[in-house]
């Protein structure tokens, strides 16, 4: 970031959503335009109004962790720590060879453990607190994921855990940035969540911004006529960052620079406040950057698919780039595929947006190239487009009122 | 887990067993443990990856299967002996709570 000389690079990602396993396979789905929506299968939802998410496919924890690991956590922690395990290995990074306290772990998460606590809820109230399992007790928090990631990896450098909705995806690459900037060597960050649960998703739907379409092609379609809510997902990522001349001397090659972080709040449920609170998110991102508005090639929208929540997003784009600017400006969201998958969408928009400034190639919006445009954007649907973006600009929105903004570049050959 | 997943129906049986011991520390904490030389006491939970939360599950279920009520010395234990010579006593001792 500016007035350092220590810049963050991303060096390794690990990536799981409903479209696939590992970044590289996230990332061909998303190129492709290919989603992975459909008809809801981790708890029986028939007479539910709420039938599809977008579920990983094939996740079975014990595949990637051990047993007693997968004993003691939440879905969301495995996937945090799956997801973590494929970022060190793209990194080629291992964490005992770094100076002792110099590698930190920064994760997001907005619905916590909730599928392991729901049944250990269930066997409360069916049989009685003996029935409660000691592991609730470290399972179900926010901090889950950072605290099993830090011991799995001996990681005693800077950590927290953000609670910031769906925006921590974005705020946790941008902590995890200013960490490096402030002398620390390494940080894992992103997000990960596995929020479909019974008890979850009726605390979600009762917000009224879940879609309750029942065809996946339909469900969830951001800045279109036919918008009607959004699909909730499992699923994340997590990054490894590192300064950029310590990471190209150890032989690692840079993915992307980390350049700028902002954000900003506009209060629960006011998507009408957001368009000012995303533009002000974005500006700072930019300046942090030093970049003008101008140098943005393409913009990973937030794209909650609620009418009022899209407008406002358009305006916040009018905000930041000038009315004639936010009509041309590439805008993609390749969450229309995989569904939204809360703190993770963010950090997956971030292994998607590092893939795209790699091959130049913008991944389309999934399923809405048949849509009537509600609002006018340039957005890229149907197939990928070979942009050749230099610097992506990406948004997110969480539904309690953060808004925040991180710009990502591409690595090039130095700084 | 609670409840420990994968643990069977409860035990009638009058003594608890290693080989039964390993499926309840392998419900409650995935720790496979190895049957044989689970007697010597030497033989550390901790350094077999049963970690005091895990210990405190296993401990729960062990109540839930055997007609003992076990308190802070087994969920204290420091070898699956220890733990398996206090359930044994209880239920030679036959005073059922």
């Amino acid at each position: 970031m500016t007035g350092t000389t220590r810049r963050p690079v991303i060096t390794g990602m690990g990536a799981l959503a409903s479209t696939g396993i590992g970044a590289d396979v996230v990332g061909r789905a998303a190129r492709e335009g290919l989603s992975g929506i459909g008809p809801i299968t981790r708890y029986p939802a028939a007479g539910t109004p709420l039938s599809l998410a977008g579920e990983i496919p094939d996740f079975d924890p014990l595949e990637h962790l051990e047993g007693p690991v997968v004993a003691q956590t939440d879905r969301f922690t495995q996937l945090a720590l799956t997801a973590s395990d494929m970022a060190l290995k793209d990194a080629g990074l291992t964490p005992a060879e770094l100076a002792p306290y110099s590698f930190g772990v920064v994760t997001a998460s907005c619905a916590g453990g909730v599928e392991f606590g729901q049944k250990e809820i269930e066997r409360l109230w069916s049989r009685g607190p003996s029935h409660v399992g000691p592991y609730q007790s470290i399972a179900w928090f926010y901090a889950a994921s950072t605290g099993q990631i830090s011991i799995r990896h001996g990681l005693k450098g800077p950590s927290g855990v953000l609670v910031t909705d769906e925006a921590g995806g974005l705020d946790a690459l941008g902590c995890a940035g200013r960490e490096i900037a402030r002398g620390t060597a390494a940080m894992l960050a992103g997000g990960a969540e596995a929020p479909l649960s019974p008890f979850s998703m009726a605390c979600q739907f009762g917000h009224g911004l879940l879609s309750t379409a029942r065809d996946p092609e339909r469900a969830y379609l951001p800045f279109t006529r036919a918008a009607s809510g959004f699909v909730p997902a499992e699923g994340g990522a997590m990054a490894v960052v590192e300064e950029e001349r310590a990471a190209r001397a150890r032989g690692a090659v840079p993915r992307a620079v980390i350049l700028g972080h902002g954000t900003a709040f506009a209060g629960m449920l006011r998507f009408d406040r957001s368009a000012e609170a995303l533009a002000a998110a974005a500006r700072m991102a930019l300046a942090e950057a030093g970049l003008s508005p101008a140098a943005v090639d393409v913009v990973f929208a937030d794209a909650l698919g609620v009418p009022e929540a899209d407008a406002a997003e358009v305006r916040a784009l009018r905000l930041l780039f000038g009315a004639r600017r936010a009509e041309e400006v590439p805008v993609t969201a390749p969450k229309a595929g995989t569904g939204r998958a809360y703190s993770g969408a963010g950090a997956l928009d971030v292994t998607l947006a590092v893939l795209s400034l790699e091959q130049g190639l913008v991944p389309p919006a999934p399923h809405l190239d048949g849509a009537e445009p509600a609002l006018p954007l340039n957005l890229v649907t149907g197939r990928a487009r070979p942009l050749r973006p230099r610097t992506a600009l990406l948004l997110a929105r969480g539904l309690s009122g953060s808004c925040s903004a991180l710009v990502l570049q591409r690595a090039g050959d130095g700084p | 887990m609670g409840e420990c997943t994968g643990a069977a129906t409860p035990s009638t049986s009058d003594r608890l067993t290693y080989e039964q011991l390993v499926v309840i520390v392998r419900a409650c904490t995935g720790v496979q443990l190895d049957a044989a030389g689970l007697d010597d006491p030497e033989l550390e939970l901790k350094a077999l990856g049963v970690d005091s939360l895990g210990l405190l599950g296993v401990v729960a279920e062990l109540e839930r299967r055997y007609p003992v009520l076990l308190g802070p010395e087994a969920e204290q234990a420091v070898s699956p002996r220890a733990l398996y010579d206090l359930v044994n006593a209880q239920l030679a001792r036959g005073d059922r709570p």
